[in-house]
């Protein structure tokens, strides 16, 4: 934990850099865009003796270009704050909607590589429990890679909250096209170190992790 | 019109250069500080209407700047433009007496937006103090004055 605290302290620090960085990346194209604008008055107002800067249209698609990526930065500083901050966030009581959501944002990549898409059913209303949300991604995150390398030419991931029929909370991780069988397997692959007090079991499609629900929920 | 006395408060110089310029451009002039103990002595100075304070500064960072503010100049508008940015802070900074809490990146026009929705509640703040003092109700004028309300 002393070590996901360290890396999340570090990843904290650097989100709040890179959002400097993009701040004012943005701002700069956006300072070009009022100069831009700026010279197309002064085009208007001279009646057309002062002719409209010639690489007007140019400077306009690249600033949108510009501002596009600081969007996707934007983007990505927010999941890297979320997730630093994951190792000191409510130790023990873990809301699995909210992970989940995270964990979604977070691989992107991973599943881009598997050429597949990632689906997240949302939950109506808060599923808290008894394990830190840094635990709770690290093993669900560690089931959906087990998952994506059954292989290609599956359907799409998907990530589910629900209950077991004896009510305790789980995140199903499944794909179509994975057999009861080779969800064992897969099951199998799952360290029992990093599982901990979590359960694990096999079902049709993939994994599912059995959380124990948190004091008072 | 009596222009908006607007302060910017960033250890990011370009990033805060830049904003002022445009804020320029939008006939809005700014002065700018690179820091919480620059920031102090200039609300101490010159009273700005609505201060745009980071929130992670070498020194003093902008939570106690706002601290601080708030306690000797509760009329100062302060809205935090932050990169760091958590629930928590955000909480913190609201019960603080900040008017509002943006994150960056952010684009020029929604800041502006804020600043001036800021002064103008300033300025009714203001008139509210005045009508009440005019009613003779000087507790109740002192108490808009001193919750920066």
């Amino acid at each position: 934990m002393k070590q996901a605290n360290f890396m999340g302290q570090m990843a904290s620090a650097l989100s709040h850099d890179l959002c400097n960085v993009l701040a004012t990346i943005q701002q700069a194209a956006g300072l070009l865009d009022d100069y831009l604008g700026l010279a197309r008055k002064e085009s208007l107002k001279s009646l057309g003796i002062r002719p409209q800067f010639k690489y007007n249209d140019k400077f306009e698609s690249i600033i949108a270009q510009i501002r596009s990526h600081v969007g996707r930065g934007q983007d990505m500083c927010e999941l890297l704050s979320r997730l630093a901050h994951a190792p000191d966030e409510n130790q023990g009581a873990a809301e699995l909607g909210a992970a989940a959501n995270l964990l979604a944002g977070l691989s992107q990549r991973l599943i881009k590589r598997h050429k597949t898409t990632l689906e997240l059913t949302p939950t109506l209303s808060p599923v808290r429990v008894d394990a830190p949300l840094i635990e709770a991604l690290v093993l669900m995150h560690r089931s959906m890679a087990l998952v994506l390398e059954r292989g290609s030419g599956l359907g799409p991931v998907r990530l589910a909250i629900t209950t077991t029929t004896a009510g305790a909370p789980c995140v199903d991780v499944t794909r179509e096209g994975i057999s009861a069988g080779e969800a064992q397997a897969l099951k199998d692959k799952l360290d029992p170190d990093l599982l901990g007090p979590v359960g694990a079991v096999a079902i049709e499609g993939g994994l599912r992790l059995v959380f124990d629900a948190a004091d008072g929920s | 019109m009596q222009k908006i006395k607007l302060l910017l408060v960033d250890d990011e110089e370009n990033f805060v250069n830049t904003l002022a310029e445009r804020m320029k451009m939008r006939d809005v002039p700014s002065a700018v500080v690179y820091s919480g103990e620059e920031a102090l002595q200039v609300v101490k100075a010159q009273e700005p209407d609505v201060m745009v304070l980071d929130l992670r500064m070498p020194g003093i960072d902008g939570m106690e700047v706002l601290r601080k503010v708030k306690a000797t100049h509760p009329k100062v508008q302060v809205i935090i433009l932050t990169g760091h940015g958590t629930e928590l802070d955000e909480e913190e900074a609201r019960k603080l007496g900040a008017f509002h809490y943006h994150k960056k990146p952010i684009d020029i026009d929604e800041l502006l937006g804020t600043v001036k929705k800021a002064y103008r509640q300033r300025i009714e703040d203001a008139m509210v103090v005045a009508a009440l003092a005019e009613e003779g109700d000087f507790e109740s004028a002192r108490k808009v004055m001193d919750e920066g309300k």
